[in-house]
């Protein structure tokens, strides 16, 4: 008998197996199934509710997960070998409660139980997001998460520019970019997607040309219309959050009319010279608050808006403000922190100073608030708004 | 009467001859902005409609807070209150 069978036989006899009907009946009773195998074992397939450590990471990462040493854990590897060392290094922690699955994932798909193919990150995406992986809010499974996200970003200006930069390097797996304009040299003051050589073409290509560089493994959208009452909803079919980077406010208040009926959460930023603001309004989500609506009723006309003439803007106010969304749809998307639900960040570019104002649901509001039916979309007349 | 300071964002500022902020001693928010108003009467004129409602698209915040959760005009002010004026901006 090799040194390796001794030590086996002891092992089993010391620690003690189950088959995987007996550990999936464990589970029901409150024990956890770790699965130790590597991620390319993993995925081809991987019980549905196991936890999902390899070996090699187990001690290390084991008293994060599973705080409690009584709880039972139950370990698997493919065969059923790998798993008896990696439960003796359990019990060798503290764990009191610990059994080796016999036969491992292959017995456990024979027998018919249940497994789901998991998403998982391949080598390129493990070495991309490593800084990110190793904050414990996101880990594999939250860069698994981000990849089978969608976010839709209105426009590829100068707020949707650093929004959409940052969500395609952090690895969000689809980004929508709604955006009619073609690029203009005036634009690259602040809109860092656009390059001098893309001057004149669509900004959605420009945009996708961009974030392609910058990240293959991210799909970009381009969706070359203007927003109207008739095709946003069909526009925003799917997504999971949207990014509002728009600069008139017909636009602004068409989308918070959208985010409201279809509850999805409208991560808001907008800008004006050297100030800017960032919110999230969400009135259907787990946070409640208010929706833009609920902060500013209706648009202001023509006359009371900030007129052409005064338009301009510093162009690393956006930057600030767009990354900043992006922050928030990364929160949520994570659902991890304090999304900017029911406050307003205001930023004063000169004076160098943040504010939070208290923003609250309008109980008042017929969008996001009262029982009755949500009025109808309005498309408000379009004049030129400071952008 | 509580000595204030009204903040006013770069989209008014126009109309308050370029002033970031203004002083001005008043004990509610109606009172100040009829004080701001006698020398500033552009920039009152944004913030409330001559028959003295606020403007639907122009928020008045103290201490912080939205004055509609507040009293509204009729909101209190206290030595050292910072009034912030924060219209709807749409610049993308
Ligand atoms: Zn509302």
């Amino acid at each position: 008998m090799s040194a390796r069978e001794r030590r086996l036989k002891e092992l089993r006899e010391e620690i003690g197996e189950v088959t995987p009907a007996e550990a999936n009946e464990l589970v029901d009773q409150g024990g956890l199934l770790i699965d130790v195998r590597e991620p390319e074992e993993i995925a081809e397939g991987s019980p549905t509710s196991a936890l999902r450590i390899s070996r090699g990471w187990l001690e290390l990462q084991i008293e994060r997960q599973v705080p409690d040493t009584d709880r039972t854990l139950l370990v698997l590897c493919s065969g059923g070998t790998r798993s008896l060392f990696a439960a003796d290094g359990l019990r060798r922690l503290g764990y009191s409660h610990v059994r080796s699955v016999s036969g491992g994932f292959n017995r456990w798909k024979d027998e018919g139980l249940a497994f789901e193919i998991p998403r998982v990150l391949d080598a390129d995406a493990r070495a991309r997001y490593a800084r990110q992986i190793s904050l414990p809010e996101i880990g594999a499974e939250g860069q698994a998460r981000l990849a089978g996200s969608r976010v839709l970003l209105i426009g590829a200006g100068g707020l949707g520019s650093p929004a959409a930069m940052y969500l395609a390097a952090a690895g969000v797996g689809t980004l929508g970019i709604v955006d009619h304009d073609t690029v203009d040299r005036s634009n690259l003051q602040r809109q860092i997607l656009h390059t001098d050589a893309a001057v004149g073409t669509p900004k959605v290509e420009s945009a996708r040309h961009t974030l392609n560089a910058l990240n293959p493994g991210v799909e970009v959208l381009g969706i070359e219309e203007h927003l109207t009452s008739d095709n946003i909803e069909r526009i925003f079919e799917g997504y999971d959050v949207i990014v509002d980077g728009s600069d008139n406010f017909p636009t602004r208040y068409l989308v918070n009319d959208a985010c409201v009926r279809l509850s999805l959460p409208n991560v808001h930023g907008a800008v004006f010279r050297f100030d800017g603001q960032a919110s999230v309004f969400w009135p259907g989500g787990p946070h409640g608050g208010p929706c833009y609506r609920c902060l500013y009723p209706e648009p202001p006309p023509p006359d009371q808006a900030p007129s052409c003439a005064e338009a301009g803007v510093m162009g690393v106010l956006p930057g600030l403000i767009g990354t900043l969304q992006a922050l928030e749809a990364l929160k949520i998307l994570l659902d991890k922190g304090q999304p900017l639900v029911g406050r307003l960040l205001c930023f004063d570019g000169l004076g160098g100073e943040f504010r939070e104002l208290r923003v609250r649901q309008d109980p008042a509001c017929a969008w996001c608030a009262t029982d009755g039916d949500v009025p109808a979309y309005i498309d408000y007349e379009r004049f030129c708004a400071a952008g | 009467m509580a000595e204030v300071t009204l903040r006013i964002p770069t989209p008014l500022q126009p109309y308050a001859n370029g002033n970031g902020e203004l002083r001005a001693e008043a004990g509610y928010v109606d009172e100040l902005l009829e004080r701001i108003g006698a020398e500033h009467q552009a920039l009152v004129q944004r913030i409330r409609t001559r028959d003295g409602q606020l403007r639907p698209y122009v928020n008045v915040f103290v201490r912080r807070t939205d004055i509609r959760e507040l009293q509204g005009l009729e909101t209190e002010l206290h030595d050292g209150d910072e009034v912030i004026v924060m219209p709807s901006v749409a610049g993308g």
